[in-house]
């Protein structure tokens, strides 16, 4: 018995000793090839971005994602949240439609108020009555404002959806291609679902990486050597800038030119913010609208030579046709106040 | 199994972040979708305006001529207009009540355009009119008026300060008067008498018959009433007159000179100098109970006193300190202090209706100047200088000054000259003969 005991510790403790003097070699030599691996991840963020550039990109197949993304859905009760988040985002991403305040109020009263306010011959004169044609040009003018504005209201809208709409199919063809090959199916329209489980394994994935990887550097030296802007990457904040500023020097300079200052408005301190839509062919879209409106002579005859100079200068067809995002919207703020010679 | 793995609480808080990121890609495009920016400048050339040709018939073809023709000067005058010929005019306007054709009017660079009819009735006429905005087609005056034929051109300067107030936001000047010193014969001899006009320069009429000398004279704020000076009698004394009646009276009894006069903001008193031996001082006289209260004591020329539009201050001349300047006080005379400070002699200050400048004639270099100061004697400025200016008056709306201009020569001789606030636009009032010591009224309506 107690023979077979010693043996037994013998032979296990012989065996504890072999295994630590020989187990740990291999698994040193394992770590060196996955960095080999890691270069041929970034080589698959590289075709990705070849295939974002591609300006006949193809449409992917979308029927196994849906299938994968369903039931990833039904296992994930967070979807909805983030379905909602989504939405929210993309609210906050739609343009603002244009429900420009109409201050048309301003304009229909100046045209009741001025036969009334002229009356200067009251006293002197005693047969001074108003113009009553005035009124009734003034409400036929004032209803053809309305019907403008309710064109211009459904026509903003549907604009908007547009935009919405190929803003959406932007994005999501961008995330699609980015995740490319085998992650590729669980992207496309239901992006708009943001599944959460499908995020997860996407920010865990290497290819999500190498996608973010890829949109740092869709700026820099890299794809600058590739020579052509990628598709649907072309909004880069530091390149738009600059962009938006030469359209703004291109619109003043040209709205100066039509610009008549009211004399007394040059010392007066008026400034008149205007906010005018412009359609694609650079013609408005539309009446400006003035957004900070004081019931003031002044005010108004500095206000109505802007509107007037900006109507009279149209159309801005020299703004650039391909980014007419940047300029559909604009407000201009009418400064004389450096005018003043004296 | 249910225990939450630290890697999936990783991965949630990586989502948070990943949206966040999202999101502020979203706002960052929105920004960059809208241009914003300022016009810092823009023309300051006179406005293109087009008077078309007043609609009349029925006997009404003359008042409708004088109508168009008053406002097309007046417009122009003023420096802020430029009414186009009428014989480039593409739409011939025969229906006062249509719309008219606004691309035919944007064709010819109108940005704005005036529209009218007169007709006759029983003996009197009947004036309507528009004002158009071209490039926004807006209305943006229309009255009608129904007088006698002899007030048509009335009529066109009331129809001026409309149009002039609708597009410049300022109030007009046109339905004005002024009352000056029309002088007539040679320079050794020269009748002056008392006259009053429109303020371009029409229905001249004399108020005096031109046998007493008459100086500064200075329209009550009634503009039916007017001060000057006149060497009556013996001495010089200031004078009250009502404009309609014609009927005179002398301002006070002092045993010395009284001159330079100037009724208060009230038109309830009358502030003037008083001679006192070879020194003149400043006093004000209340019209209703003759009170007279002395404002300067000071052994010097202290004259040409000017109310402020509130009535609270006087700015006036001295030369207590050596050489004529610009005093400001208070209208209990306390606290005289002087104002003007550059090289020369100020004199014949006078406040702007609008209280923000003070007017003057600046004699230095062997040139006569007008400027603008600010009432506490900043931002001088000369609007015109030559070899004799004197004398500014303000226009009602404080944007014109009206002065008058001597010419050297033996047939030399003042005429009456109104400047813009901004030193251009320098008009000769068109009257014949010669005139000085313009006075501009209030507004008559």
């Amino acid at each position: 018995m107690r023979w077979s005991l010693a043996t037994s510790l013998g032979i296990h403790a012989a065996i504890l000793i072999a295994a630590l003097v020989v187990l740990p070699n291999p698994s040193p030599h394992d770590v060196k090839p996955m960095e080999a691996i890691q270069v041929d991840i970034s080589k698959i963020g590289d075709m990705t971005k070849k295939m974002a550039m591609a300006t006949d990109a193809p449409e992917k197949v979308e029927k196994p994602t849906s299938k994968k993304a369903a039931e990833q859905k039904k296992a994930d009760p967070t979807a909805k949240i983030a379905k909602e988040e989504k939405k929210a985002a993309k609210e906050a991403k739609a343009p603002p439609p244009p429900e420009k305040t109409p201050e048309p109020p301003k304009e229909e009263k100046k045209a009741e108020d001025k036969p009334l306010e002229a009356d200067p011959l009251k006293d002197l004169i005693k047969d001074t009555v108003t113009d009553p044609d005035a009124e009734a040009l003034a409400l036929k003018k004032a209803e053809e404002k309305k019907k403008a504005e309710a064109k211009k209201k459904a026509d903003e809208k549907k604009k908007a959806d547009e935009k919405k709409k190929a803003e959406e199919k932007k994005k999501a063809e961008a995330k699609k291609l980015a995740e490319e090959k085998k992650k590729a199916d669980a992207k496309k329209k239901k992006q708009q679902k943001l599944d959460v489980a499908k995020l997860e394994d996407l920010l865990n994935s290497d290819a999500l990486l190498d996608k973010e990887n890829d949109e740092k550097t869709t700026t820099s030296s890299e794809a600058a050597t590739d020579g052509s802007p990628t598709k649907g990457q072309a909004n880069l904040q530091g390149d738009d800038s600059e962009l938006v500023g030469t359209i703004l020097d291109g619109l003043v300079s040209r709205v100066k030119e039509c610009w008549t200052v009211p004399p007394g408005a040059r010392e007066a301190g008026i400034i008149v913010r205007i906010h005018f839509v412009l359609n694609q062919d650079g013609s408005l879209d539309g009446n400006p609208s003035v957004e900070n409106y004081q019931a003031d002579q002044l005010f108004d005859a500095t206000a109505r030579s802007a509107v007037a100079a900006l109507i009279e200068c149209q159309a801005y067809s020299f703004l650039p046709a391909d980014r007419y995002d940047l300029w559909r919207d604009n407000t201009l703020d009418f400064d004389p106040r450096q005018m003043f010679q004296g | 199994m249910m225990m939450t793995h630290p890697m999936t609480l990783f991965r949630f808080w990586r989502f948070p972040i990943f949206a966040i990121v999202l999101a502020m890609a979203a706002i960052g495009a929105q920004k960059a979708e809208a241009v914003e920016g300022t016009v810092t400048g823009g023309r300051v050339d006179p406005l293109p305006i087009a008077i078309s040709p007043f609609i009349s018939g029925g006997g009404a073809e003359e008042s409708g001529g004088t109508i168009g023709e008053v406002i097309t000067n007046n417009l122009g005058r003023s420096g802020y207009f430029a009414p186009l010929d009428p014989a480039s005019f593409i739409e011939q306007i025969a229906d006062f009540g249509q719309q008219p054709r606004f691309a035919d009017w944007r064709q010819i660079q109108a940005k704005a355009l005036v529209t009218g009819q007169v007709s006759a009735e029983g003996g009197k006429i009947r004036v309507a009119f528009r004002l158009w905005d071209v490039n926004t087609q807006q209305q943006l005056a229309a009255q009608q008026f129904t007088t006698i034929p002899k007030n048509a051109r009335r009529i066109g300067h009331i129809i001026s300060d409309i149009i002039y107030k609708s597009l410049t936001g300022i109030d007009g000047y046109f339905d004005t008067r002024i009352v000056f010193v029309a002088e007539e014969g040679p320079k050794s001899r020269r009748v002056k008498k008392l006259s009053i006009m429109d303020q371009d320069g029409y229905n001249i009429r004399a108020l005096t018959d031109g046998r007493d000398l008459v100086l500064t004279p200075r329209f009550s704020p009634t503009t039916n009433e007017i001060t000057y000076m006149s060497f009556g009698s013996d001495t010089p004394r200031v004078y009250l007159m009502n404009i309609d009646t014609r009927q005179r009276e002398i301002v006070g009894e002092f045993p010395n000179m009284s001159f330079s006069p100037r009724f208060s903001p009230d038109g309830q008193r009358v502030i003037m100098s008083l001679q006192d031996g070879g020194n003149a001082n400043i006093y004000e006289l209340d019209l209703r109970s003759r009170h007279l209260r002395q404002l300067t004591n000071v052994p010097a020329i202290n004259t040409a006193p000017s109310y402020s539009p509130d009535g609270s201050r006087v700015a006036f001349e001295s030369d207590r300190g050596g050489t004529q300047q610009i005093y400001v006080m208070n209208v209990d005379g306390s606290n005289q202090n002087r104002i003007s400070f550059g090289n020369g002699r100020y004199s014949t200050p006078v406040w702007s209706p609008d209280g923000r400048y003070i007017a003057f004639t600046k004699q230095g270099g062997g040139k006569f100047a007008i400027g603008v100061m600010a009432p506490d004697g900043s931002g001088e400025r000369i609007l015109t200088e030559g070899y004799h200016n004197e004398g500014p008056t303000w226009a009602p709306n404080s944007r014109v000054l009206m002065f008058f201009r001597d010419t050297q020569g033996e047939s030399g001789g003042p005429q009456l000259w109104s400047v813009d606030i901004t030193g251009y636009n320098e008009q000769r009032v068109p009257i014949q003969g010669f005139a000085s010591d313009p006075a501009w009224s209030p507004k008559l309506n």
